[in-house]
């Protein structure tokens, strides 16, 4: 009904406009509720929009129109109203909540936003209720799984761990792959890894919405580094009004989503005990600890400290006495070195808008986790404040500003390979908890003197770990509208931030042990900025015709000094890092970092009716990372036709309420590569040469290879899309078929060694991607007491490599060191992420067996694995490196429902990976048979020896486990990562309107989170998304888990408050 | 109103043009350019230094490089993870690491010495150049291109068939269009990878200084390599290729190795150990031609004496007595040390400074023996029990031992009592000192060259060796005179415009050999060792050295002998009244059987010359940049000579070669293909150009 009355107005209203009389009419806008709505814009259909007016507080609002006007009132999530004015004295408008997708508003940056009905390509955007109905730590979190097509993966579950985000699929293999992140118009050059991520500084409470630019046509307009797609993030705005408080505290626990089983201190004593038989001999005799010949080893008398042995008398002091063991009981370590993690969140925030043209924007929020490890914590506090101010009818003016400190602190994505946990799980159960230098657990180990591990307990405690960053940023624009079709502003920005990171080990730790303490301090200061003036036309040239046009030039820039300190030899650490006066300062090493581009770019779209909408972009780029051909053009057409605003369709499907076709084309580019690498470089070396004695510093050439020719990586992609609404937008399905072809990858290319150099940056090669998306978004259910909403989306990518230059194959190396062989190899016809490696088949049960079996680069013992000869050679070498790991998912999504009831709402929101393989390095230690690691409790019974040569683990003493020179990668450390994870469930509690009126509050809700309940996985480990590589080419190791820190499952209570 | 709007709009028009070219081009701060570096000599300097950085590399002048080049006489130990390499398996091939990694480590030095080259070059061209510049200017080029040489001279006979690589790339092209020799013709490219060394020593040995400072060449170590390179053309063109007798180049090789002679800026060490001692290295008389050079507090970057000296891997203590991560582990064949004890007899000093192993025995009768006893009662009493002894029960290889504790942490990184074994000949072995005798699998005498003695550093941890690395010697020199005149007038005759005859040049070697203490380091003790089975009184040590062995070389002149030795008391005579302290390598007696080092009978034929010479090489300079694998595969006999000794009985030990663990990994197929290394299949791949060597 409401539709057709607009459609009366556009029919009706211009004819009889030119005859009417002007007077003054009042109204009031109202909500479903019957409430009154502040801020909505009531306008005279057909007037400039100089005329429009802002409804009060109250939701009143008074204005001039003639008998024949119609006055349309929008509001955001509302429908559009429009009514006759006629003879009515006042205007009683009742908004209608908007079910259509097609209401929202597109934000694409440089000020540019077009109603998603406009838009020509293939956006996502992050609903309202997935930022209000989690509980992020940041705001990655959100994202993840909520848009079609956009991968996020947490690298692990530490406090603030840093995340991957692809968009689309891999487009690049060594040049960067992360999107470029967008706030408020302001672009900011990806840091390439490390660096500053703006998504963890922010806090998810300022944010309003989140818009995700996936294909070309959308991204072009960007250019630089817009290949991976483009995250526009918009923070909040003052809504006219009175002003608006709100006050929100969150507060939860949580706990290990998932333990692993290993040996308790008893079995494993006892598995200790059968290996020294092992070793032993055949006979199977107890005797036969290297310490004491002919007696029980120490592992017996652990495992059976109750029973008496002559020779040994009070077990406890001999074990004391000749071991040096004191804990007799054994430690669980996991217990020790973890603890109940929580999380705080305290927000406040105030806005509102004046009539006088002021709108502002202040929060303050702090964010705190205490991590699962103990002495781990990560804690954010910020500040924010958006300012807009009208001056008169043409100027206006604002300002974005925000503070933010972070801080981490621990043992916290460090050496990730050996971190922490991972070591606790799998460590000998015996080892003293105040052992720190292993010495008397060395005489567990073998009897005699040497080194065991350290305690972990005392390594956390000690190792004092700080690190974090104070950021501002600032941005601020100046408009002019001097005519009311054109808008020019005038928008500049900047971001600085201070990092630093003090690392102090004491000598009581082995690590230092050697250099008596060491201390590694760094401090970093970034500081970007953005220039950015733009010119904007918006025309209406008839009622069919509308033409929106962009005209910008951007300059960026961003540099950063960092200097890394490191001293050794303490005299003294009452003072931990700081007692550095006291020590020898050992390296310095200062960097310098300089990045720049400049970009004009135009974009033009045209409307005819609604129905036919076509958009094109086009953008020029100069990057600082070029140096010969530095310019790159980036152009992008597409076009979307609204077949439902044909008239031939207006009685067919009656079903049907929307009926989109988009189609476009662009290229973008990409200029992530390591800085300079045009530039021939050298570095001052740390390593000097004497002459005479005397030390003389080398200048050293870069390894790298600096070629002058590179230039821009380009992705040309091709985007179909069709969109669906049904049952009036109830239920609306936005699908998308992309292919996205990038050429002269920038690939480190390795260079024949003779050249002096290791590898140089070409432009070789091309990779494809290819996929198809959905989004559904549907309203079930509405009634007066009753709604349930859901959205849906999945993703299907396929990547496959489709040129390398002319090589057949480039390999990399995930896994291992020194002469490993690559076991991450990218050939023309396969995609991106496969491991490479042996297969096992089994054990080599029996010398039968270890005849017949193929030769390894080792003797083949029994007892040990033998592997599938795949070219039937006879020997196993790396010509049996095979694909054992696809690491890239078939399809992800992520499912999410909304109920309310009254004041009661329910939030259940699911995401999953499926058909992705993980490559599990913890295996190689966890199976290290040779060590005194625990082990997997599964695994002890399955072990190979002499007296059970039927089992299927190779033996305690195969020389494969010793890992010198064997084949490193292979199948029993791939698995299945496919997962379901039930990632939020979030019940609030609106306190019923009379209860807390009386507390003069506005809104009062109560809210239950809880987050990670459950995965659904094969996967054996912590967790099945994972991505711990900390290579230089980590993109191309995807799903490696090599000690990932556990996630938790959480727990947490709010309260919000709006005054 | 409009005129506002108007300038506004201009405004931004102008703001947007302050984009230009400028803008773009980034600031480089904490990083050397390298296209406007080389306008001082300094920084020119500082760009060659690197050079001198990478011949540390390990795969160059490192531990890993010589360990992997076994010959008949030195080999890996087995069960360590150096026996598992290819090189040292002799079962190499294109793709192997190893071969490529000594290709890297090299060509990375001859990439810089290219630039410097070049930069040389373009700042001698530049007008204002000051005349003092020039000199040093002239000086870097010279090292410049001894550097590109030298490197050159091991990558040509490992690899035979090198590219030619004279500039600094600055291109993509440049790099793909390098090419070597096809693989018909190897020897051709062979030949012109030798002519572009030579003409690079001729130029460094104009440009360089006739002295220059300690750790660079001169002039002098400019020629001596000059005339080495000569030396190893002729044995190429007469022994190995057979295509001449190799008279042009051993001439060529006289001039310039007779210069050096005549120079007199270098001479022979009176003690032998003192080329590898830090505190003598570079005093007194002058030895080391080239050297590379470690700084003390540089320690941690020296591995060559962790990977071929005495003393394993001790960075952790738990690795000792633990085969994997050993790395000391070069051991001498049977038939190694029998060159010293077979072939020259009583030739103890060198053969204790390049193989031996520990022991103890219960000298001061408490019925103890062992370190745990010495530990407690050295340094400050008598009774003092660590000593070495060779593994092999030949009674002049025995008394040899050190006197205090501070010995033995030359050894040993903080040795205790683990590290001592009972055996059942009642000795008490110190298992963890030079070779591990406890363990069966490793039998064989270890190479210990760079022993850690004595120490400098009390702090210093297991993995250092903190003296400078030979490469380059003056005994060498007169090694190389004496080949070259021997194969142009034979062993006895001076050639023309040189000063000595073959046997006087190798006879000043074998003398300085004989000198068993350095005579400036010595206090005398008279304290009588207890229970000692041995003379233990100055005047019958030096009697006992002036006599003639129980079987003596039969052309030793005992006259001569007896004077000579009279010299030495006489040094040290004078030097008592002045004792120094503190006191170590205090060898206190000197065995009774022990004969002398006989000099080189001037009766050799050329042919027998030519075979003992080889060999004296190998007792000199074993170890050292001078391979036993070069020397043999230039007379082109490393393949034949490692069969002949896989079957022949040493008769020392009624071992072959094939008996002993040497032979379980060595040479699986005879074939002339391993007296050079493939050029690696991955450059290949990588530039099409390069073809592969023959054979692979």
């Amino acid at each position: 009904m409401k539709k057709n009355a607009l459609m009366l107005c556009l029919l009706l209203g211009l004819p009889i406009f030119i005859f009417s009389q002007s007077r003054s009419i009042k109204g009031i806008v109202r909500d479903e509720n019957k409430q009154p709505l502040s801020g909505a814009t009531i306008a005279i259909f057909g007037a400039d929009r100089g005329s429009r007016i802002i409804s009060s507080g109250i939701g009143e609002f008074s204005l001039n129109a003639k008998e024949t006007d119609s006055v349309m009132v929008t509001y955001t999530g509302y429908q559009q109203f429009g009514i006759r004015v006629g003879s009515l004295g006042f205007l009683e408008i009742d908004m209608v909540p908007s079910e259509s997708a097609l209401q929202e508003v597109v934000v694409s940056g440089y000020g540019i936003t077009t109603a998603r009905k406009r838009t020509t390509g293939a956006t996502s955007k992050v609903d309202k209720e997935s930022l209000e109905n989690t509980v992020p730590l940041s705001v990655s979190d959100v994202i993840a799984g909520r848009a079609a097509g956009v991968n996020i993966v947490s690298n692990d579950g530490s406090p603030g761990a840093g995340i991957s985000i692809n968009i689309r699929g891999l487009s690049s293999i060594t040049a960067g792959s992360e999107p470029l992140v967008v706030i408020d118009n302001i672009p900011y050059i990806s840091s390439g890894g490390g660096g500053v991520n703006p998504l963890n500084s922010l806090n998810p409470n300022d944010i309003e919405t989140i818009d995700i630019l996936k294909d070309a046509a959308a991204t072009a307009l960007y250019g630089v580094g817009a290949a991976n797609g483009v995250i526009v993030v918009t923070t909040k705005k003052g809504k006219l009004g009175k002003p608006s408080i709100n006050l929100s505290i969150k507060s939860g626990w949580g706990e290990l989503a998932r333990t692993l089983k290993t040996l308790s201190p008893q079995e494993y004593a006892l598995y200790r005990a059968e290996r020294v038989r092992t070793f032993a001999g055949d006979d199977g005799n107890l005797a036969n600890s290297a310490r004491f010949p002919g007696r029980p080893s120490m592992w017996e008398i652990l495992a059976n400290l109750e029973g008496s042995r002559p020779w040994v008398g009070d077990p406890y002091s001999f074990l004391t006495n000749n071991y040096g063991v004191t804990n007799y009981t054994g430690t669980d370590w996991l217990d020790v070195i973890t603890q109940t993690p929580t999380r705080n969140f305290y927000d406040l925030d105030f806005s509102g808008a004046t009539d006088a043209g002021t709108s502002y924007f202040a929060s303050v929020g702090y964010a705190a986790e205490n991590g699962t490890l103990i002495n781990s914590s990560f804690k954010r506090f910020s500040t924010r404040l958006n300012l807009d101010q009208k001056i008169g009818k043409v100027w206006s003016t604002g300002v974005r500003m925000q503070y933010s400190n972070t801080s981490y602190v621990g043992l916290i994505g460090d050496n990730r390979a050996d971190n922490a946990i991972s070591q606790a799980n799998f460590l000998n159960p015996y080892i003293n908890r105040d052992n720190v230098l292993g010495s008397s657990e060395g005489l567990i180990n073998n009897g005699g003197a040497g080194a065991g591990p350290e305690s972990p307990e005392f390594r956390i405690k000690n190792t004092d770990v700080n690190r974090g960053s104070n950021w501002f940023s600032g941005n601020m624009y100046l408009t002019a509208k001097p005519f009311s079709w054109l808008t020019a502003t005038l928008q500049g920005g900047a971001i600085t931030e201070d990092s630093y990171r003090d690392y102090y080990v004491p000598k009581e730790l082995r690590e230092a042990q050697n250099v008596n303490g060491r201390a590694d301090i760094t401090r970093g200061n970034v500081t970007r900025w953005v220039l950015q003036p733009r010119l904007a036309i918006n025309k209406q040239f008839s009622n069919k015709q509308r033409l929106n046009a962009t005209l910008a030039y951007e300059a960026r820039k961003d540099v950063s000094k960092n200097i890394f300190t490191r001293y050794e030899q303490f005299n003294t650490d009452v003072l931990g890092v700081n007692s550095i006066s006291s020590a020898q300062s050992i390296q310095s090493t200062p960097t310098f970092r300089d990045r720049r581009t400049q970009s004009y770019l135009g974009h033009v779209q045209y409307d005819f009716n609604s129905k036919y909408i076509i958009t094109g972009s086009f953008r020029v780029d100069q990057s600082s990372k070029f140096v010969t051909n530095n310019t790159g053009t980036f152009p992008a057409i597409s076009a979307a036709w609204n077949l439902k605003e044909e008239n031939w369709m207006e009685n067919m499907l009656s079903s049907v309420s929307t009926m989109r076709i988009r189609a476009g084309w662009g290229i973008t580019g990409n200029d992530q590569i390591p800085d300079n690498s045009a530039i021939p470089l050298g570095s001052i070396s740390t390593v000097g040469y004497p002459f005479n004695n005397a030390v003389n510093t080398p200048i050293t050439i870069n390894s790298r290879f600096a070629n002058p020719d590179i230039t821009w990586e380009t992705t040309e992609g091709v985007n179909l899309g069709f969109d669906l609404g049904l049952f009036k937008d109830k239920v609306y399905l936005s699908s998308n078929y992309y292919v996205n072809n990038t050429t002269g990858l920038l690939l480190d290319v390795q260079l024949p060694s003779y050249s002096g150099f290791r590898s140089s940056i070409q432009n070789i090669g091309s990779l494809r991607n290819r996929g198809l998306e959905f989004e559904i978004a549907s309203t079930n259910i509405k009634n007066r007491n009753f709604s349930w909403t859901s959205t849906f989306n999945i993703a299907f990518n396929k990547n496959e490599i489709t040129d390398l230059g002319g090589n057949p194959e480039l390999g990399f190396r995930a896994i291992g060191s020194g002469t490993s062989v690559n076991d991450v190899i990218l050939r023309v016809g396969q995609s991106i992420g496969i491991y490479y490696g042996t297969i096992q088949s089994g054990v080599i049960n029996n010398d039968f067996e270890r005849y017949n079996s193929a030769r390894k680069r080792q003797d083949n013992n029994t007892g040990e694995f033998d592997f599938y000869d795949i070219n039937g050679d006879g020997i196993i070498d790396r010509d049996e490196y095979v694909p054992i790991a696809y690491t890239m998912p078939l399809h992800t999504g992520g499912f999410g429902n909304t109920l309310n009831y009254k004041g009661l709402e329910l939030y259940l929101f699911l995401r999953w990976s499926y058909g992705n393989d993980i490559v599990n390095n913890n295996i190689n230690r966890a199976h290290y048979l040779r060590g005194d690691n625990n082990l997997q409790s599964n695994l002890v019974n399955d072990i190979w020896t002499r007296q059970n040569q039927d089992r299927n683990y190779q033996s305690t003493n195969a020389i494969f486990t010793t890992r010198i020179n064997s084949l490193f990668s292979r199948s029993e450390m791939v698995e299945d990562g496919s997962y379901l994870r039930f990632e939020t469930l979030r019940l609030g509690y609106n306190l019923p309107k009379k209860w807390i009126s009386k507390a003069k509050l506005k809104n009062a809700k109560l809210t239950f989170t809880g987050q990670n309940l459950f995965v659904l996985t094969r996967y054996s480990w912590y967790d099945p998304e994972v991505n711990t590589s900390n290579a230089v080419n980590a993109q191309l190791f995807p799903g490696l888990d090599q000690g990932a820190y556990p996630r938790s499952r959480w727990f947490i209570f709010g309260l919000d408050v709006s005054f | 109103m409009r005129i506002i709007n108007i300038i506004f709009i201009g405004a931004f028009l102008l703001i947007s043009t302050i984009g230009c070219k400028k803008f773009v081009e980034t600031d480089i701060e904490t990083e050397v350019d390298l296209r406007t570096i080389g306008k001082t000599p300094g920084e020119i300097s500082a760009l060659l230094t690197q050079a001198y950085v990478g011949l540390r590399n390990s795969n160059v002048y490192g531990s890993v490089f010589y360990q992997r080049f076994v010959n008949d006489y030195m080999v890996a130990a087995p069960g360590t993870s150096l026996a598992q390499s290819n090189i040292a398996k002799l079962s190499y091939d294109a793709s192997d690491g190893e071969v490529l990694n000594i290709w890297q480590a090299h060509f990375d030095i001859i990439s810089v010495t290219n630039i410097v080259i070049e930069k040389v070059a373009a700042a001698l061209e530049d007008p204002a150049v000051k005349p003092s510049d020039v000199v040093i200017y002239k000086r870097l080029e010279g090292e410049g291109r001894f550097l590109r040489a030298l490197v050159y001279f091991k990558m040509v006979r490992l690899y035979r068939n090198v590219p030619i690589i004279q500039k600094f790339f600055k291109s993509l092209n440049e790099i793909n269009e390098v090419e070597n020799g096809a693989t018909d013709k190897m020897k051709e490219q062979e030949k012109a990878v030798y002519a572009f060394i030579e003409s690079d020593l001729q130029k460094a040995a104009l440009n360089l200084p006739i002295t220059n400072e300690r750790g660079r060449p001169d002039k002098w170590a400019a020629k001596g390599l000059l005339g080495k390179v000569y030396v190893t053309l002729g044995s190429i063109d007469k022994f190995r290729d057979m295509s001449g007798n190799g008279s042009e180049f051993y001439t060529k090789a006289l001039v310039e190795l007779s210069d050096v002679i005549k120079s007199g800026q270098y001479k022979l060490k009176r003690y032998f150990p003192d080329n590898f001692i830090r505190d003598k290295q570079h005093v007194g008389d002058k030895e080391l031609l080239f050297s590379i050079e470690y700084h003390e507090l540089d320690k941690g970057n020296n591995t060559y004496g962790q990977g071929t000296g005495f003393i394993k891997n001790s960075a952790s203590p738990a690795q000792f007595g633990n085969d994997n991560g050993a790395n000391g582990s070069m051991l001498a064949s049977d038939f190694g040390w029998s060159v010293f004890d077979v072939e020259s007899p009583g030739d103890i000093v060198r053969r204790f400074w390049t193989f031996e192993q520990a022991t103890f025995e219960d000298l001061n009768t408490d019925g103890v023996a062992g370190i745990n006893n010495s530990l407690t009662v050295c340094p400050n009493s008598a009774a003092c029990e660590v000593f070495l002894i060779s593994r092999e029960p030949y009674p002049w290889t025995r008394p040899y031992w050190f006197e205090t504790i501070n010995d033995t942490r030359a050894f040993r990184y903080s040795p205790t009592g683990n590290d001592v074994a009972s055996t059942t000949d009642g000795k008490t072995y110190f298992t963890n000192i030079w070779s591990d005798a406890s363990n069966t699998a490793h039998p064989g005498v270890q190479f210990v060259k760079y022993r850690r003695n004595p120490v400098t550093q009390s702090t210093f941890t297991g993995a250092n060796f903190d003296g400078d690395l030979p490469v380059f010697r003056y005994s060498e020199i007169l090694l190389l005179y004496a080949e070259a005149a021997n194969e142009i007038v034979g062993p006895s005759i001076v050639p023309d415009g040189g000063t000595l005859t073959a046997t006087a040049a190798v006879n000043l070697v074998r003398d300085r050999a004989r000198n068993f203490v350095h005579f400036n380091d010595i206090t005398i003790s008279t304290r009588a060792v207890p229970n000692s089975p041995y003379i233990r009184t100055l005047g019958e040590i030096f009697s006992r050295q002036a006599k003639v062995g129980p079987n003596p070389a039969t052309t030793a002149n005992a006259a001569d002998t007896i004077a000579k030795y009279y010299i030495q008391i006489s040094a040290m005579k004078g030097l008592r009244e002045v004792p120094s302290a503190p006191v170590i390598r205090n060898f206190k007696e000197f065995p009774l059987s022990a004969g002398f080092v006989p000099d080189f009978s001037s009766s050799f034929t050329p042919d027998e010359f030519r075979d003992k010479l080889l060999d004296e090489r190998f007792r000199e300079l074993a170890g050292e940049d001078n391979l036993r694998w070069y020397d043999l595969t230039r007379f082109g006999k490393y393949v034949d000579r490692i069969e002949e000794y896989k079957d022949k009985i040493n008769p020392l030990t009624n071992r072959s070669l094939a008996s002993t663990p040497f032979g379980n990994s060595v040479l699986p197929v005879p074939n002339d293909r391993y007296e050079y290394l493939p050029i690696p299949l991955i450059e290949i791949q990588r530039n099409p150009n390069l073809k592969q060597n023959q054979g692979f």
